[in-house]
């Protein structure tokens, strides 16, 4: 079985200081992968320099996604090859609607993987049906993009991208952060309906809670911008229980 | 320290000597025109020492023209493809045509008029002395060598006068359109007259075919009455040889509600007054402009807000987006006099720098001489957000698109704000157009 992504010996600027010190993560088809790790280990500039984001460069390694050399690709390509990022924190857009955003992401993506574009009625039936789940509704299409969005109703938002663009490697963020436990569940929910053989999860972030309801097949932690251990799904249970400190002493 | 006197330019002396030829066409009382002739000629055209026209040399502008013959009442085919002649057009309304600043019956549909609301030429509504153009004329205005010049030589305008208590359904749209192929100048004056408990939409679209020079002044007085209501969209859609001073007057007395948003999209030069003069307690004013502009256009918005009586409200919120060589102006004056207390007044201009070369030139101030008043003022000028625009383009949209989306986005803003049915929608779809955006999908979901 040949690797989605394999990251090797990865290392990342972002202002010309070195955050990523040496990343190597494979992540086969239809795993799910949780990298954890303390506030200022690299979590989120692992998922940005996925992502595409500028700024973020890539030094030294390589990042290779379906066979190909990801860091050359522009944002949307990569979404249009198949990775999608689910923000930490999504940026408003004003003035644009959720309705417009969503329809023009989604025909962009299906030009670029050579299928047609949907029309209006089409497209609205099918954001209506994966809305539907997320608990999303007409009102909330109709806002501007994350404008006034509560921090459930962004991680809603950015679930139903994620079920419309149907990705290969979809990236979660600290997808638990800003949401109460009702939301958290709903959120989950969303993702862990969107789990098939095929599609891979990296699932980033600093609390053991979302991997109750996001279950990983392998958890790596990271400290320092280095994974410093890896280990079976009951890994992040020994970070709830011990701390991030004794694992990264551990490991040194 | 006195001014050093300028020497007139050829185009002043021109404004000034050719009066007497053109005096007996113009209607209205001579004695007037004399006056304020007199007025212009004494200052002549304003300049950047004046602080008014500071971002905008009218003087400069105007400085290599020769004297300007006045436009004649052409009346000829409408360019429908002009956006100013289509913009409305699934908007269901009244028409009235004006060519070269005279109105065009041929060309006007005005037929179906309700009880209520009279729409004629200004030049027959002074002929006629209509009663209600003294309430247009009570609108405090801008008061300069323009303003002068205007009075000397305005031929017509619009005239519109809504009788108490009617609430118009249709909205009354006022075409400007000029034309023509030789260099030259007309000036109009308009009167919009609201009376008590009146309601009214109007939209007025300016656009331009003429291929030559073109200078015209257009000075609109507005008067809200009490418990009345006017919601008023403007599209300037100005040639590149145009060089165009708008004054808008607005009085409002009490319970009166003014919502006003002008887009500017053209390619020439224009500087747009708007004076709300605040007469009644619990009014309010909602004053917007947009400017999406390219090649070397400029659009100069300035904006006096005069507070002169207790809790009212009004918001003024400008936009510029700015692409090639083109330059936005903003100047805008809030003054809360005194006594005016419980003032809520918010006024914010902001500038998006689509090219190294744009300029924007902003200028908001208050003067508050109450104690118990909300009043803010706010400026920004930038770039577009960098961190949107890999937020769209990580979801799979091309770095164009995003910008445009990004661009338009920051335009609707103000015109969701503003008119949320078929006027909104017509702004939006040309602003799409124009910047290449997709169109909005969300009034499909309603559909």
């Amino acid at each position: 079985m040949s690797a989605l992504l394999e990251i090797k010996d990865l290392h990342v600027e972002v202002g010309g200081k070195e955050i990523l010190k040496g990343i190597n993560l494979t992540l086969n088809p239809g795993e799910v992968h949780a990298v954890m790790g303390p506030n200022g280990s690299g979590k989120s500039t692992l998922s940005y320099v996925l992502a595409g984001r500028p700024g973020y460069d890539v030094t030294k390694g390589s990042i290779i996604y379906k066979g190909k050399d990801l860091a050359a690709l522009a944002p949307n390509e990569r979404a249009a090859a198949g990775v999608f990022l689910a923000f930490q924190y999504p940026t408003e857009v004003p003035g644009v609607t959720t309705m417009t955003f969503l329809k023009t992401a989604l025909n962009a993506v299906r030009v670029a993987r050579g299928e047609e574009e949907l029309d209006a009625v089409r497209f609205l039936r099918l954001v209506r049906e994966k809305a539907k789940s997320l608990n999303i509704n007409d009102d909330m299409l109709k806002r501007p993009l994350n404008v006034g969005f509560s921090g459930g109703e962004k991680k809603r938002a950015e679930t139903l991208q994620m079920a419309l663009l149907e990705p290969s490697l979809a990236i979660l963020d600290e997808t638990d952060s800003g949401l109460d436990v009702d939301a958290l569940r709903v959120v989950a929910e969303g993702v862990n309906a969107l789990r098939t053989p095929e599609r891979s999860m990296l699932v980033i972030t600093h609390y053991q809670r979302l991997l109750d309801y996001i279950v990983p097949d392998y958890v790596h932690i990271l400290a320092g911008g280095r994974i410093v251990k890896s280990g079976p799904k009951e890994l992040a249970l020994e970070v709830e229980e011990s701390g991030y400190a004794d694992i990264e002493s551990d490991a040194a | 320290m006195p001014r050093p006197v300028l020497q007139p330019l050829d185009i002043e002396t021109g404004f000034v000597a050719g009066h007497a030829d053109v005096q007996a066409s113009l209607p209205g009382a001579g004695d007037a025109r004399l006056s304020a002739l007199k007025a212009f000629e004494t200052d002549g055209l304003p300049h950047r020492r004046v602080e008014a026209y500071r971002y905008f040399d009218l003087r400069q502008m105007l400085a290599k023209s020769g004297p300007l013959k006045l436009a004649a009442a052409d009346s000829g085919d409408l360019a429908f493809s002009d956006p100013a002649a289509s913009l409305f057009k699934d908007v269901d309304r009244h028409v009235a045509v004006f060519i070269n600043g005279h109105f065009s019956a041929a060309q006007s549909s005005l037929d179906a008029l309700p009880k209520g609301l009279e729409v004629m030429s200004y030049a027959l509504a002074v002929s006629t002395g209509v009663g209600w153009l003294d309430t247009a004329a009570a609108v405090e205005r801008e008061d300069d060598a323009v303003s002068a010049l205007n009075s000397a030589y305005a031929a017509d305008g619009a005239a519109v006068h809504v009788a108490a208590g009617t609430k118009v359904e249709k909205p009354l749209e006022l075409v400007w359109y000029s034309t023509g192929d030789a260099a030259a100048h007309y000036h109009t004056q308009s009167a919009v007259v609201l009376d008590e408990g009146a309601e009214l939409t109007v939209l007025q679209s300016r656009g331009d075919s003429v291929t030559s020079p073109l200078f015209a002044t257009n000075a609109v007085s507005i008067s809200v009455g009490a418990n009345a209501k006017l919601h008023h969209a403007v599209l300037y859609a100005d040639a590149l040889d145009a060089v165009r001073i708008s004054q808008n007057a607005v009085r409002l007395e009490a319970n009166a509600r003014y919502e006003m948003l002008s887009l500017a999209v053209g390619a020439g030069r224009a500087r747009t007054s708007e004076h709300v003069h605040f007469a009644g307690e619990n009014a309010h004013a909602d004053v917007n402009g947009l400017s999406l502009l390219h090649g070397k256009a400029v659009m100069d918005n300035t904006l006096f807000v005069d507070h002169a009586v207790p809790n009212c409200s009004s918001e003024e919120t400008y936009r510029y987006v700015l692409d090639d060589q083109s330059r936005g102006v903003f100047q805008g004056s809030i003054l809360v006099r005194e006594h005016a207390q419980k003032i809520d007044a918010q006024m914010q201009a902001r500038a998006l720098l689509m090219s190294r070369k744009a300029e924007m030139d902003s200028k908001p101030m208050l003067e508050i001489y109450a104690d118990d008043v909300i009043c803010a003022h706010g400026s920004a000028i930038g770039e577009p957000d960098q961190s949107a625009i890999f937020y769209l383009m990580s979801r799979g949209i091309d770095e164009k698109t995003a910008r445009a989306l990004l661009v338009a986005g920051f335009l609707d803003d103000v015109v969701d704000g503003f008119d949320a049915g078929e006027i909104g929608a017509a702004f939006k779809l040309l602003l799409a157009q124009r910047l290449g955006a997709p169109e909005d999908t969300a009034r499909e979901v309603n559909a």
